[in-house]
């Protein structure tokens, strides 16, 4: 879905951020920033907390739809193998070296009433090549291969997570939205 | 042995199906990686997998276990391949969650209708429903009750939480569907969810499962 709709007017969302082994408290404060604001770029009223405390502002009772949405990161593995490193040092680094991190947004969305309506495990996964060889064979790929919006320069791979996760993420609220609207119209029928 | 690790080692950005310099995104993005420990791997692919040694491995291993799409992106829509490239676990659920809401109606025939509006993905979502369905030991049916022309242009006015409801009990009225038969109805409420939702309809009653 487009993250930049108005997705989500008449929503009040509070976005609840944690830290753990993965992000610092600066981190999951910066994290909960972003998302509060990409949820109110698609028209959400939205509250921003970081940990298990009570939100600062209580939601308005006008808006229909109250949700919150928890955002939990955790590392899978890392790896940086010491003989890439090696191999990379002794071939004066034409042979590449290489980080690898895998990493896991555990996303849960609930109603104002606590009750589950939707939640999601948004795996990543970061290579890094560093070294001559890696730089001179994407600089060449970049201007002699790739359109230019191909291009794989130095915040690609970061512009390409944030991109997919926002576009997850308000798949996963907007379904949420509907799940909690469909759960209200059938108690109002009962 | 030396030539080979610094070979294997050079080689690695073309193995590896990560974007890079070697490969682009929309390439890489059609491959499904699962992280796995040595013997995880050697369960999941027997013999493609070098054992550990009798006295462990000079260095930690642990394998990229990687499959390529059968379908690349792009060939379908977004939502249609969200819905259906998790359909098998989807279907499970609602079935699941079909058969412990009413086990009084374990014994009674199951007719299966999808609201969708791709007939192409709708047909699938039928067929792996029905499939869900006979796997919890569930009494299926290939018949679809029908309303009448009428019914119809009127119910297709109705907002969603009035319509299902109005079309359950005319498949009572009409006779379409008869006593000892119940309808899980399948439905996305919204195009730009990629939920699926379920009803049950038995005895002209309409209940959301979810």
């Amino acid at each position: 879905m487009d993250p930049y709709a108005q997705n989500l007017v008449g929503v009040g969302l509070t976005v609840r951020c944690f830290s753990g082994e993965l992000l610092s408290i600066q981190e999951a404060g910066s994290l909960c920033s972003k998302v509060g604001a990409l949820f109110e770029l698609q028209g959400a009223q939205v509250s921003l907390v970081l940990g298990a405390q009570p939100p600062s502002e209580p939601p308005s009772a006008e808006l229909r739809t109250h949700l919150t949405v928890e955002l939990r990161a955790r590392e899978l593995s890392a790896s940086n193998d010491p003989l890439r490193w090696a191999a990379c040092y002794a071939s004066y680094s034409l042979i590449p070296a290489m980080t690898e991190q895998s990493f896991a947004q555990d996303v849960v969305v609930r109603d104002a009433d606590g009750f589950l309506l939707a939640e999601a495990s948004l795996q990543g996964r970061v290579v890094r090549y560093v070294g001559l060889g890696a730089w001179a064979g994407n600089t060449a790929m970049n201007y002699i291969v790739r359109e230019e919006e191909d291009r794989v320069l130095p915040e690609t791979a970061s512009e390409h997570l944030s991109e997919d996760l926002y576009r997850q993420l308000s798949q996963l609220v907007y379904n949420a939205k509907v799940q909690s609207e469909l759960l209200r119209s059938s108690q109002a029928g009962r | 042995m030396n030539l080979t690790l610094l070979l294997a080692i050079w080689a690695s950005p073309f193995i590896r199906p990560q974007p890079g310099s070697w490969r682009d995104p929309d390439e890489a993005a059609n491959y499904t990686c699962t992280r796995l420990s040595l013997e995880e791997a050697e369960r999941a692919r027997p013999g493609a997998v070098r054992p550990r040694g009798p006295r462990g491995d000079l260095y930690d291993r642990d394998v990229m276990l990687c499959q390529e799409r059968i379908l690349p992106l792009g060939l379908r829509l977004d939502g249609d391949e969200a819905v259906l490239s998790s359909l098998e676990s989807r279907v499970t659920e609602l079935a699941g969650a079909a058969r412990g809401y009413r086990p009084d109606l374990l014994g009674a025939t199951w007719l299966v209708e999808v609201f969708y509006p791709s007939p192409a993905v709708s047909a699938k979502i039928s067929f792996a429903a029905k499939n869900a369905l006979m796997a919890e030991g569930l009494r299926v049916s290939d018949r679809a009750p029908t309303l009448a022309a009428g019914d119809v242009q009127v119910i297709t006015r109705m907002p969603p939480e009035d319509a299902y409801p109005t079309a359950c009990r005319r498949y009572a009225d009409n006779g379409s569907l008869r006593a000892g038969e119940v309808l899980l109805a399948v439905v996305q409420l919204d195009r730009l969810e990629t939920t699926l939702h379920a009803g049950l309809c038995a005895a002209g009653s309409w209940t959301w499962l979810r």
